[in-house]
């Protein structure tokens, strides 16, 4: 005998969320980093701001939050100071998801963001990024674990990672 | 009724079959579900007054839409009696608050979910166990309510295991269920919702982002000070949320540590300032390392050898469930959360005292 039942998927909210446009090249731009506190994130964000601005960037502005498991309070603010932002670095769960949801927010205000996770928090937070209305937000793995590693090494990985976030940051200038 | 409801209609060929199905769509926990059938569905609606399409709004990280209909679909399926409804909706309602955070709690690799304790004279009247044996098994409430809200968590908030959206690095077995009635009959204190300003006459539904379950005995103290001395070094356990995050800390006390408390004349915030004054980390046990650690998330607490758990007496919550025993439980917490009470009202935002009030 055929039962009907109800289906309790939900229906998805209409996706309001689009990319920021990406600025032409990074000459000139003010760099933001948004630290989420975790052990090692401001060896790879400082360096990496470095980086950017041996590459032409003119300024690199630092926020770092007290704790990673909820949301920044620098979002506004890094929007309206920054013109690109890095967000991370998510090691873990709730961290990783938080760093995501920092970025596209900043997304929402109109400045253009990457986020950094370490490996095992990368497809979790692509599910994530598309539940929350942005596909294919850019977010990148470092190795994992992040917290015990030399300094050096997390310089190291920064370096690996620097092409594809200025590819995801900013259209070829 | 049932013409209100939009939800789609599945034709499957039997229980086995919808069992399949849940498990293809991840709308399941590992155990067998109800099958949300049109009759159900409408039934577990009685002691709701308010539109199937009302939402109480979204559910993180896939932020689906807590609707009432979804909502009595998720209750049948987990088991529910039509009359637990108003408490589950109360719940998700409580979970969904931005100081919950439950986008950190369904994300994080920390053994957490919600705390689900019902206070007030519905909790009695459905039959919500708050006595002996109220955090565990055979209650039907108890075990049914805690369910639906996980099964909202799984099937509105994406929260899975697989795929890996909640990452939990252990699990928690209370991610099956977690759900109890404050013992309201055996506190020396006000209830919960009245110490946070409701109604006695209320009843309210309060949700707490709970990291883990620290049972701890003492059979001998007969005098406060004693008894919560012992309780304070269970409270400054190492390695909890709350130590790297500070935040909020749950301490249930059995009714006959409360009665040894109460009766002796202190008063919850006597209990929350002993608490804050004596729950402390010895500072001199950890490495350089783990301090440094601490020093960027508590630096006011760390230089100081003995080291509080939260950051203000107030965070110290203090419930009393159980029945005959003497074992307290020390409930940390995630640290980046704050538990939610929220009233069981009907549809005009009226306060609902019992069930007649509601069935429509």
């Amino acid at each position: 005998m055929p039962i009907t039942v109800l289906s309790p998927a939900p229906s998805r909210l209409e996706s309001t969320r689009t990319g920021a446009p990406r600025p032409e090249g990074l000459g000139g731009l003010t760099v933001g980093l948004l630290d989420n506190n975790k052990p090692g994130a401001s060896i790879i964000l400082t360096h990496l701001g470095e980086l950017l601005r041996q590459r032409g960037a003119a300024d690199v502005k630092y926020w770092c939050k007290a704790h990673p498991s909820g949301p920044s309070p620098y979002v506004a603010e890094a929007a309206k100071q920054a013109d690109i932002v890095i967000s991370g670095v998510g090691d873990c769960g709730s961290c990783s998801s938080w760093s995501l949801r920092d970025a596209l927010d900043v997304e929402a205000h109109g400045r253009p963001t990457v986020t950094l996770v370490s490996t095992p928090f990368l497809a979790k937070t692509r599910i994530e990024a598309d539940a929350i209305g942005l596909a294919g937000a850019p977010i990148f793995a470092v190795e994992h674990p992040m917290a015990t590693r030399s300094d050096a090494d997390l310089r190291t990985e920064a370096e690996s990672l620097l092409g594809a976030i200025v590819t995801s940051l900013v259209r070829a200038g | 009724m049932t013409a209100t409801l939009t939800a789609e209609r599945i034709e499957v060929r039997d229980f086995d079959d919808f069992q399949a199905l849940a498990l293809r769509n991840t709308w399941q926990d590992g155990l067998p579900l109800v099958p949300p059938t049109e009759d159900r569905v409408a039934a577990m609606l009685t002691y709701c007054d308010r539109d199937p399409s009302y939402s109480y709004g979204t559910v993180a990280p896939f932020y689906g839409n807590a609707t009432v209909e979804k909502l009595a679909i998720i209750a049948v399926m987990a088991g529910c009696a039509p009359e637990y409804f108003p408490v589950v909706c109360a719940a998700v309602e409580a979970v969904v608050q931005p100081e919950f955070n439950l986008y950190g709690l369904q994300a994080t690799t920390s053994p957490v979910t919600p705390l689900v304790i019902v206070s007030g004279p519905l909790a009695d009247e459905i039959g919500v166990n708050g006595a002996d044996g109220a955090f565990g098994h055979g209650n039907v409430a108890n075990a049914t309510i805690g369910r639906a809200l996980r099964l909202v968590l799984v099937i509105l908030g994406g929260g899975t295991v697989e795929p890996q959206v909640d990452r939990s690095t252990h699990g928690f077995p209370g991610k099956y269920s977690f759900c109890a009635a404050e013992n309201t009959a055996a506190t020396p204190w006000d209830p919960f919702p009245v110490q946070r300003g409701f109604d006695r006459s209320s009843s309210t539904v309060s949700v707490f982002g709970v990291h883990g379950f620290h049972s701890m005995v003492d059979i001998v103290s007969d005098d406060a000070a004693d008894l919560m001395l012992t309780l304070s070094a269970g409270v400054a356990a190492t390695g909890t949320n709350n130590m790297t995050h500070g935040g909020e800390a749950l301490l249930v006390m059995c009714p006959e540590h409360a009665a040894i408390v109460g009766n002796s004349g202190w008063s919850v915030s006597d209990v929350q300032h002993f608490l804050f004054e004596h729950a402390r980390i010895d500072m001199t046990r950890l490495p350089e390392g783990f301090r440094t650690y601490l020093r960027s998330r508590r630096p006011k607490w760390v230089d100081q050898d003995r080291y509080p758990v939260v950051d203000r007496p107030e965070q110290h919550q203090i419930l009393v469930v159980g029945g005959t025993g003497i074992h307290s439980v020390y409930l940390p917490s995630f640290g980046s959360t704050m538990a939610v009470t929220r009233p069981i009202v009907d549809a005009g935002g009226n306060p609902v005292p019992t069930l007649a009030a509601l069935r429509s």
